[in-house]
């Protein structure tokens, strides 16, 4: 039975160390250590020199041995190799060689090597001869929503609710391109929360708006952002809109179930009553302020001729465009409905 | 004289007109010079519950009854049940018959009876169709086989398209007043006079709904508790507890009917794909099956839906008829009361709003049988519906 291999840890204080191993799949994290690493050493010494060396390629020893080599002028330089997942037993003796005997003074060797079954042995020797291991694994679970943390902590900012998995909802699991999308984000958003709807705004031309935040924008009163999702939800997918329908009735039965619920209900009392989960009270609490309960009661006939209206039928049943409507209006009339909804709030016009 | 025709309550033109053109019918199968009493297609029109398919069936029984439509005999009984080999009885499955429905009856038209004179196909709901599937069925139509006889039934001529009217010979049916329809339950059903009269007037005519109202407990339930509605409609959180409830009933009333029916129709399907033979068949039959059950299970959805819709429609009719009811109360009008045993209601109802808002309401009223055509979910559609009935005034003062 082959021993389970378990994802290699860092070394202690590998990012001082004067050899290092840049171990592990996730390219993104590899290209931040190392470009971690030659700013700690210019930081130190601003004339430090980056020498790459591509150690898979036929002239890796030549090229090896004079970027390791101390320069006329005695400047301290970064030597960083790729492709050590196929480079020449020699040049892993090289590699070998200059982390025991270091590299020179003000010199930091760093290979970088992708992990996995290629090119194992070499990793193991140069674990063995002295490397320091920095890990570069792709994050799971936990240790993902930390990155995305993290990412979002180097910009000063924070993620609130359920933002994380909001933006892996709409940029997927990249790290480049998360680490990129949290500094859009820190670019566009102004204050130190950014939540799920500030996901949702910046990245709806990418990801899919999901109807629940449709409906929220609705019930919020957030009239402005009703039309934006709206849309670009029916660009991205012309039929979406019965289920844009759907998720605002949803959420109109929610709210006006909560604001006709008898006083003094137990919170999972009121919960099962309005139809919704326990976290989601508090949000109603807060829409529930906005509305006259006869706005709410005259949503609901809005609401289904709409629903007709998407599904190309009007309020008699009768087919759409046979009186003239194609799809283009239907999708008006359901923007413009949820529009007229949203702006029927307490404060807004009736 | 007693025969299928009969059953046609209050319609003794109609009755009159079938009898002769199945007689007409037999003269010519043994060799008579056709009168030009039958004809080979029939458009059957009227409002819902004016008989239209009991006519359909009762033209069809006749064509095939050895006697021209006794009533009693083996035949007559099986057209009846929609049970005979010779008189296909069509519904549409979903809300509309599809063109492959279409096809598939064109292509059974062109067969020949199997033991009866005449291949008769009774179209229930020619009205739900496309042009399409219209134009699909008029092939057969304009130039039938020489045995095969169509019978379409509408609500009226315009539901039709004009080139099929104009290849039907057309029969008009009308309503039958409360009092036909009570006598006909009393007479033929033996429902007690009280009850028969109270059915009548609670179906308006509609003579199955009539028969349903007379002797099946469920059926008057349900409708008590849709009319105990309006009343209890005073503020938005009961409107949306009434919806839902009624909703509910209609699920599982659906499920009552349609579970039983759609499991046993896919293990007569299974069945005749080979399962149950033995234990080592049954994966193999079930691949084989797998098609033909996808089939089944999208004919059992439609069919589904059609009975929820049906229930529902039946609310929609009952409410209809109770503010019409108030409308005559606050118009003052001689007009027989349909929920004449709801009076304290009617008369509150009438007494706390106006006729226009009740128009309003029948208005409402009718645009949800429209949302709900528009396959607007029953639940939303309700919802708005009790909204719009929802009377602020009905609440008791504190
Ligand atoms: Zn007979």
């Amino acid at each position: 039975m082959p021993p389970t291999r378990r994802a290699p840890a860092s070394s202690p204080d590998a990012r001082n160390a004067a050899a290092v191993l840049v171990l592990g799949p996730e390219d993104f994290l590899a290209d931040r250590e190392v470009a971690a690493l030659v700013a700690r050493a210019r930081e130190a010494d601003p004339a430090t020199e980056r020498r790459d060396v591509d150690l898979g390629s036929e002239r890796a020893a030549g090229d090896l041995a004079a970027a390791l080599s101390p320069n006329l002028f005695g400047d301290a330089a970064v030597v960083v190799c790729r492709g050590a997942e196929s480079a020449d037993p020699a040049v892993v003796e090289v590699l070998l060689d200059a982390a025991r005997s270091g590299p020179g003074q003000g010199a930091t060797l760093v290979v970088v090597h992708p992990g996995g079954v290629k090119g194992r042995g070499v990793a193991d020797k140069l674990k063995k001869g002295g490397f320091a291991v920095l890990a570069c694994e792709k994050p799971k679970g936990r240790a993902f929503e930390e990155f995305v943390a993290r990412e979002f902590a180097a910009h000063g900012r924070r993620p609130a609710g359920d933002a994380v998995s909001a933006l892996r909802a709409a940029v997927g699991d990249d790290l480049r391109l998360l680490a990129a999308a949290v500094a859009q984000l820190a670019a566009d958003v102004e204050g130190t929360e950014i939540d799920a709807e500030d996901v949702a705004t910046y990245y709806e031309g990418v990801a899919d708006v999901p109807g629940y935040l449709i409906s929220d924008a609705v019930w919020d009163g957030r009239a402005a952002e009703v039309v934006r999702r709206t849309r670009w939800a029916l660009v991205n997918d012309p039929g979406i809109g019965p289920a844009i329908t759907s998720a605002v009735a949803g959420g109109l039965r929610s709210l006006a179930r909560y604001g006709s619920a008898p006083r003094g209900m137990a919170e999972g009392q009121l919960a099962a009553h309005v139809g919704a989960p326990p976290w989601k009270l508090r949000a109603l609490r807060e829409q529930t302020g906005r509305w006259h309960p006869a706005t709410l009661a005259r949503a609901f006939g809005a609401l289904a001729v709409a629903d007709a209206a998407v599904k190309g039928r009007d309020a008699r049943g009768k087919v759409l465009q046979e009186a003239g409507l194609d799809r283009e209006q239907s999708s008006y009339l359901l923007e413009r409905t949820l529009l007229r909804i949203a702006g029927a709030t307490r404060t807004g016009r009736r | 004289m007693t025969d299928v025709f009969d059953e046609l309550v209050g319609q003794e033109h109609v009755a009159a007109l079938l009898r002769d053109a199945a007689a007409d019918a037999a003269a010519v199968r043994q060799g008579a010079v056709p009168r030009g009493a039958m004809t080979h297609a029939w458009l059957l029109t009227g409002p819902p519950g004016s008989g239209r398919s009991v006519a359909a069936l009762a033209l069809a029984a006749a064509l095939v009854c050895p006697y021209g439509g006794c009533g009693v005999c083996e035949d007559c009984v099986a057209v009846r049940h929609s049970a005979h080999v010779d008189v296909e009885h069509v519904v549409p499955e979903g809300v509309e018959y599809t063109v492959a429905e279409a096809r598939d009856l064109v292509a059974r038209s062109a067969l020949a009876p199997a033991r009866a004179q005449w291949h008769v196909f009774v179209v229930e709901d020619a009205d739900r169709q496309g042009d399409a599937s219209a134009n699909t069925l008029l092939k057969s139509i304009e130039e039938p086989p020489e045995r095969t006889v169509w019978v379409l039934c509408a609500p009226s001529t315009e539901d039709v398209l004009p080139t099929i009217r104009s290849r039907c010979r057309h029969v008009l049916l009308t309503t039958p007043s409360s009092g036909q329809v009570a006598r006909a339950l009393h007479e033929r059903f033996g429902v007690d006079e009280q009850t028969a009269q109270f059915a009548a007037r609670a179906a308006q005519g509609h003579i199955g709904r009539a028969r349903a109202l007379a002797t099946d407990e469920q059926a008057r339930a349900r409708r008590a508790d849709v009319l105990a509605l309006p009343v209890q409609l005073d503020a938005l959180g009961d409107c949306l507890a009434h919806a839902a409830s009624l909703v509910a009933t209609v699920e599982a009333d659906t499920a009552a009917v349609c579970d039983p029916r759609d499991a046993s129709e896919r293990e007569a399907l299974l069945r005749a794909y080979g399962k149950g033979g033995e234990g080592k068949g049954i994966g193999t039959a079930e691949r084989r099956a797998r098609g033909a059950v996808k089939d089944l299970e999208d004919r059992q959805k439609k069919r589904r839906r059609r009975v929820a819709l049906d229930q529902l429609d039946r609310a929609i009719t009952d409410l209809t008829a109770f503010y019409r009811d108030v409308l005559v109360l606050q118009l003052g009008a001689d007009v027989e009361l349909v929920n004449g045993e709801l009076r304290p209601a009617l008369e509150r109802l009438a007494a706390l709003s106006t006729p226009e808002r009740t128009l309003r309401r029948v208005d409402a009223l009718d645009r949800t049988r429209g949302l709900l055509e528009s396959n607007v979910p029953p639940l939303l559609a309700f919802e708005s519906l009790m909204v719009a009935l929802m009377d602020p005034a009905l609440a008791p003062r504190s």
